[in-house]
């Protein structure tokens, strides 16, 4: 039979909850950095081509944002996703309109670097799309959330940045 | 079975932030549009003041909204002589020191809804209450129905209130379609037709609070001058001559496969479109053809009817979600049928996502009906508009309400889905 892994829409085990109680928001933020800043790190860093400064600074400032925040964040990780891809568009946005480099031309010193030339030629949100669906593994539903657009988005994002990915990497299989 | 893309997409495991990341936010926010987080004693004197002021801003604005005073409209711009919306906004009971947390109801003639509110704050003398609730969402049936143009006025016992029109339907966090601004003079509801969640911030000395009214404007002319539904045009033309996007309809009808986009006119070479849906998010995006060379870019999009907004860019920009204000928009209607609805009976906060990658049965009907939450009295049946090119979509029926809905293709076991949604209290469980 076709097995299923069962995500629900409002409470996914990777958006958590308050695990300890700061007194204004209800939320761990030592944790939530703890836990959560690499994958935020790793989804800025892909949504923006590979640019590492850009990446960083939108992480940092989100997590500076949603701790100075004197609103209670009823989904603080979907929150701090949100707000860190506003920081790298602005960033990439000044960038570009400055002149300065932009994700086409940034390098990187990883050996990522056929998979982040093979990002840059995917929208930035089909980027970010990807990589919570299959590096994150998280449902639509969530990633939903953590971009702020719907779902049936989502999906065209997914779609269409899978097909343009087998293009460019290819479709060699693998046991 | 691994593909490639997959494997290099894993090597991202590897990246990491530096480790000066946690001290970069420990130095609190950067950013222009917020300020640094205010230290402790700060924070005291500015709260101290903050509540000051709160409380004289509160006496002041009170004989504005109270009930029986000066209503908003009374003491603006004179009583409307259109049509009125009303929205109310008023404290429960609790103590003359610490009202209860308010409520909101829209009403417009006999037909009135309760507003959905977000997480708030609710601070009285020596105690401070965080409500949590769940997120906003309406049905069908919760959208009051208003002439467009009509006035909107609120009243009751808050102290100022500020909105905006969302776009609807869609998921909440709906986006911002225009500023209403101050409500405190009443605003004319000059919108095209269409479903729309109006966003009030309301405030009290107590706190302020994020109300979402459920609104559907109807076309303030008399039915009669509604084009006939065969006269009705069944391509959405789309031009971008100068780069600035136009429909050449206010309304179009889909056709049996989905909504047919076409670029037309004099469009630069290798312009695009990009089309979003009655939520505002982005559904498609199409490059042209050169346009100078009569060959006209033509795509079709699966969403439904609705309001939809068109946006013209070149190649190479981003599509921003958040200029949308900047996009033509046009009514897609459904006069003949074809669009067979998927939207799920239960509320969102019952709904969930998941996949299947293994679906066995000669037919997509079949292999679904293999899975063990659906019953054999259960109705599987194509949903979306069934002749689409793309992914077909399925919805499964019981007794009459849908509870899921799957885009199926097929695999080399047979077919997968890697877009489900459904009805999580409906379904068996180990599903």
């Amino acid at each position: 039979m076709p097995t299923a892994t069962m995500m629900p829409a409002m409470a996914h085990p990777n958006d958590p909850v308050a695990h300890g109680h700061d007194a204004r928001t209800g939320v761990d933020f030592d944790r939530l950095f703890r836990d959560e800043s690499p994958g935020v790190f790793r989804t800025l860093y892909a949504f923006a081509g590979g640019r590492r400064d850009i990446a960083e600074e939108a992480t940092a400032e989100a997590f500076a944002r949603a701790i100075a925040s004197t609103r209670t964040l009823r989904e603080p990780l979907a929150w701090i996703y949100r707000v860190g891809f506003r920081i790298a568009s602005v960033e990439l946005q000044r960038d570009r309109t400055r002149g300065e480099l932009t994700e086409e031309g940034a390098e990187d010193a990883t050996d990522t670097g056929e998979l982040i030339a093979a990002l840059r030629k995917l929208s930035r949100n089909q980027r970010a799309a990807i990589v919570l669906r299959y590096e994150a593994g998280l449902d639509v539903g969530v990633i939903a959330k953590r971009m702020g657009i719907a779902a049936p988005t989502v999906r065209v994002h997914i779609h269409r940045g899978r097909a343009r990915l087998r293009e460019l990497l290819g479709t060699e299989e693998m046991n | 079975m691994t593909e490639r893309w997959e494997r290099e997409l894993k090597k991202l495991g590897d990246v990491g932030p530096s480790a000066e990341l946690r001290s970069r936010v420990d130095e609190g926010p950067h950013g222009g549009d917020q300020p640094p987080t205010p230290g402790g004693r700060q924070r005291v004197v500015a709260g101290v003041v903050a509540f000051a002021v709160f409380i004289a801003a509160g006496s002041l604005a009170w004989n504005a909204f109270r009930p029986g005073g000066g209503s908003p409209a009374a003491s603006g711009t004179g009583a409307p002589s259109g049509p009125t919306v009303h929205l109310d906004f008023n404290t429960t009971n609790g103590t003359p020191d610490c009202p209860g947390s308010p409520e909101a109801t829209i009403t417009y003639g006999d037909q009135s809804t309760k507003a959905a509110l977000t997480s708030f704050t609710w601070t009285c003398p020596g105690s401070s209450m965080n409500a949590d609730t769940v997120t906003p969402s309406f049905s069908d049936a919760d959208f009051v129905r208003v002439p467009a143009g009509a006035e909107l006025l609120v009243g009751g016992d808050l102290t100022a209130a500020e909105g905006n029109l969302q776009s609807s339907p869609g998921d909440y966090p709906w986006t911002t379609l225009h500023e209403l601004g101050d409500l405190g003079g009443g605003v004319s509801l000059s919108f095209d037709p269409g479903r729309y969640v109006i966003e009030v911030i309301a405030h009290w000395p107590n706190g302020a609070l994020h109300f979402y009214f459920p609104i559907e404007l109807e076309p303030d002319q008399p039915v009669s001058t509604t084009p006939l539904p065969s006269l009705i045009p069944d391509v959405l033309k789309v031009s971008c001559d100068g780069g600035a996007p136009s429909t050449l309809d206010p309304t179009v009808a889909v056709q049996v496969d989905g909504l047919h986009v076409r670029m037309v006119g004099q469009a630069p070479p290798g312009e695009q479109i990009a089309l979003f849906g009655p939520n505002g998010d982005l559904m498609q995006t199409a490059q042209s053809a050169d346009a100078s060379s009569g060959q006209f870019v033509e795509f079709t999009s699966s969403g439904g009817p609705g309001t939809y907004f068109v946006k013209c860019y070149p190649i190479g920009s981003n599509v921003d979600p958040a200029t949308i204000n900047a996009a033509a928009t046009v009514t897609v209607v459904d006069p003949n049928g074809y669009w067979v609805s998927t939207e799920l009976a239960c509320p969102r906060s019952e709904q969930g996502g998941t996949n299947f990658s293994g679906l066995q049965g000669p037919t997509p009907e079949e292999a679904i009906h293999s899975l063990l939450w659906v019953l054999v009295s259960d109705t599987v049946e194509p949903a979306g508009y069934t002749q689409y090119s793309g992914d077909t979509t399925w919805r499964v029926v019981r007794d009459g309400a849908v509870i899921a809905w799957f885009d199926v293709s097929p695999s080399q076991r047979g077919w997968q889905s890697e877009s489900v949604q459904l009805c999580q209290n409906d379904l068996i469980s180990g599903a």
